[in-house]
């Protein structure tokens, strides 16, 4: 029971390890230095070299990638070179966003793209079927940095509904934070609708086909009831797993959503601190979101016990 | 079987009364005729076993009756259950029906039932729809019937999920779930066929008890003969979408007058067999169900075709009081009455 959790966590740490190796490696390919973002055009070669000796840069890369991994593993990030904050501290600011982000839109998405594969699944290749397919067809295909602009468009510009960009936290008031919530949260949300449906409409179908739903249909419950209480349990294995996935790559930041909405979340960090050449606050973030990702997917694992009460007992076992 | 009555001449109606059914289910290769005019009829507390081999319709016929039928299929003629055509009724009509009138035991123990589901909900949802019994109720009622099947423990048998259970125990629970809702009727479809042999023949009393003590009818559908031999008070024998002879088991079993009937005895290994009886085996399969023949469905596997049979369809004749047949040239009827042990020669060579 301990040496597969041991294993476990090792195999986790290994991954997050590369990630950030990964990350300094590709970073240092990129040409300028955060050095020349710092001091502007302006600036001689002398102070950059002076400021770069100053930050480490003038290091070797693995000294560098060292001296930061070390911090890293005492849970110091280090301070951002560009505004002089503490990495931790600028993802801890920006990380209810994204977070609320991330969960609306899964929520959204979960809730949404279940009823459809139930609608779709009650009678594949039925008119409604078809319909559902091919909304979820142009919902897969509408990227977000087009559903964005035309949900502004139509809700914010033309209907007033919601406003067209920024955030307003919820401590200063529910009813605003989740009105400025809603675009993003949707356009986010479409393109996982999408996939959701077409996983859970699959395995519905495959499920409603097995004896237990006949048998279910035969003690007299009701359409509905088989199809909530009997066959949505044991279809949602791949949802889950795909869920998971995307929710871990969403808490990393939804970047094209933030910027298009101007909300102040890890995605829009995560792009400002790359075009500075931020390096410590881009490593910071993407040891974040590596272990968030690791995290999740652990997560995920362990509900498929919830799931299926045979998955328990091989584990026990 | 009294095909040519009217339902309104008849005082006493039976339970079940099935008219001409077919069931055709449409597949890539064509329209598969897996039921194709059957009648038949099931009184009260009598039990009906349902005989042929593999692909003759009898489990189609089963699942026509449940209207647990695949997507893509088609029934028509009549089923009439206490009076009510179930064929002709809604959905939700239907729906009352199953569990509460007409219940079933499937095949495999394990597929019936919900992988993810605790024995609890599976056996009391139905009676808690069907009969609207409060949870507590629903649950000791639950362990009554767990008890009344032979489960072990019961209480803690609710809480454990299928996977927990052996197979044995698992089509146990398929029986009282079947009984949950006290049918009329319960369809058995190859019951013990996943079974072990010494649990075969628990399951098969166990349903044979509880069929005499509940006073219910049960529709009995096995391949094996011995299967239905000793348990049921009718039986019905089923080729190619066809009922081939229907009468009292004793009757048909002691005197059959069909040749596959006959063929089908012949091929059932006995304990009293002399030993080293080669058994005969029926020689050809059955007719492809998409472009069935249209004389006999028999005539290309019976010994004893004569011109006549390829080309006329037989229908069901009496032969005795209360036992017909569906052929142009049945056999005689023994002056000894042969026993399944004994068989004759149901291939007259």
């Amino acid at each position: 029971m301990v040496l597969p959790v041991v294993r476990r966590v090792g195999r986790s740490l290994l991954v997050v390890l590369l990630v950030t190796m990964g990350v300094t490696l590709l970073l240092s390919l990129a040409p300028g230095s955060v050095a020349e973002v710092v001091l502007g055009p302006d600036a001689t070669p002398e102070t950059v070299g002076a400021m770069e000796t100053q930050l480490g840069l003038d290091q070797p890369l693995w000294g560098q990638y060292w001296d930061w991994l070390t911090a890293a593993a005492q849970g110091d990030l280090g301070n951002s070179p560009v505004t002089g904050q503490s990495v931790s501290t600028a993802i801890v600011e920006r990380l209810p966003v994204t977070l609320q982000l991330a969960a609306m839109a899964l929520v959204l998405a979960l809730a949404v793209a279940v009823l459809l594969a139930v609608a779709s699944a009650v009678r594949p290749g039925s008119p409604v079927d078809r319909l559902i397919n091919a909304v979820s067809s142009v919902f897969l295909s509408v990227p977000a940095f087009i559903a964005g602009p035309v949900l502004i468009y139509f809700f914010a510009l033309q209907l007033g509904w919601f406003p067209v960009t920024g955030w307003s936290p919820a401590s200063e008031g529910i009813g605003a934070n989740l009105r400025g919530a809603v675009l993003p949260t949707v356009a986010i949300a479409l393109t996982e609708i999408a996939a959701f449906h077409r996983l859970l409409r699959t395995d519905l179908i495959g499920t409603l086909g097995e004896d237990f739903v006949g048998a279910a249909r035969a003690k007299g419950v009701s359409g509905t009831y088989v199809m909530f209480r009997h066959a949505l349990r044991p279809s949602s294995f791949s949802l889950i797993t795909l869920a998971g996935i995307n929710l871990g790559r969403l808490i990393g930041g939804t970047v094209i959503v933030e910027t298009l909405f101007t909300l102040p979340g890890l995605g829009q960090l995560l792009a400002s601190a790359i075009t500075s050449r931020d390096v410590v606050t881009v490593q910071g973030i993407v040891v974040f979101i590596a272990v968030v990702y690791v995290m999740v997917n652990m997560l995920v694992d362990l509900s498929y016990g919830l799931i299926d009460p045979r998955v328990r007992k091989a584990a026990k076992a | 079987m009294s095909d040519e009555r009217p339902p309104e001449a008849v005082s006493t109606q039976p339970l079940l009364r099935v008219r001409h059914l077919r069931t055709h289910i449409g597949t890539p290769r064509g329209t598969v005729r897996a039921v194709d005019g059957v009648s038949l009829e099931v009184e009260r507390d009598q039990a009906l076993g349902v005989v042929g081999e593999s692909g003759s319709g009898k489990s189609v016929m089963a699942r026509a009756l449940m209207g647990l039928l695949p997507p893509r299929s088609a029934s028509s003629g009549e089923v009439f259950f206490q009076g009510r055509d179930l064929l002709s009724l809604s959905r939700k009509e239907q729906s009352e029906v199953w569990g509460k009138q007409i219940a079933m035991v499937f095949q495999d123990p394990g597929r019936p039932l919900n992988p993810v589901v605790r024995v609890e909900r599976q056996l009391t949802e139905g009676m808690r729809r069907q009969l609207g019994v409060g949870r507590s109720e629903a649950r000791g009622r639950a362990v009554g019937l767990l008890r009344e099947v032979g489960v072990p423990d019961p209480e803690r048998r609710l809480r454990n999920y299928p996977h927990e259970l052996s197979g044995g125990m698992r089509q146990r629970v398929v029986i009282a779930i079947a009984l949950a809702c006290e049918p009329d009727l319960l369809i058995a479809d190859e019951p013990t066929t996943a079974l072990d042999v010494t649990v075969q023949r628990q399951i098969l009393d166990l349903l044979r008890r509880v069929q005499r003590e509940r006073s219910m009818s049960l529709i009995l559908i096995s391949h094996d003969l011995a299967v239905v031999a000793g348990r049921t008070d009718r039986v019905a024998v089923m080729y190619a979408g066809r009922l081939a002879e229907t009468g009292s088991t004793r009757e048909v079993f002691d005197a059959p007058r069909h040749r596959y009937t006959r063929a089908l005895l012949a091929a059932t290994p006995a304990l009293d067999h002399k030993r080293h009886t080669p058994l005969r085996l029926i020689p050809g399969s059955l007719p492809d169900p998409t472009e069935l023949p249209e004389g006999c469905r028999f005539a290309a596997r019976c010994a004893h075709a004569a011109e006549e049979c390829l080309d006329l369809d037989p229908y069901l004749a009496p032969v005795g009081a209360d036992h017909h047949v569906a052929c142009a040239n049945p056999a005689a009827a023994p002056t000894a009455p042969t026993t399944l042990a004994s068989g004759g020669d149901p291939l007259g060579r």
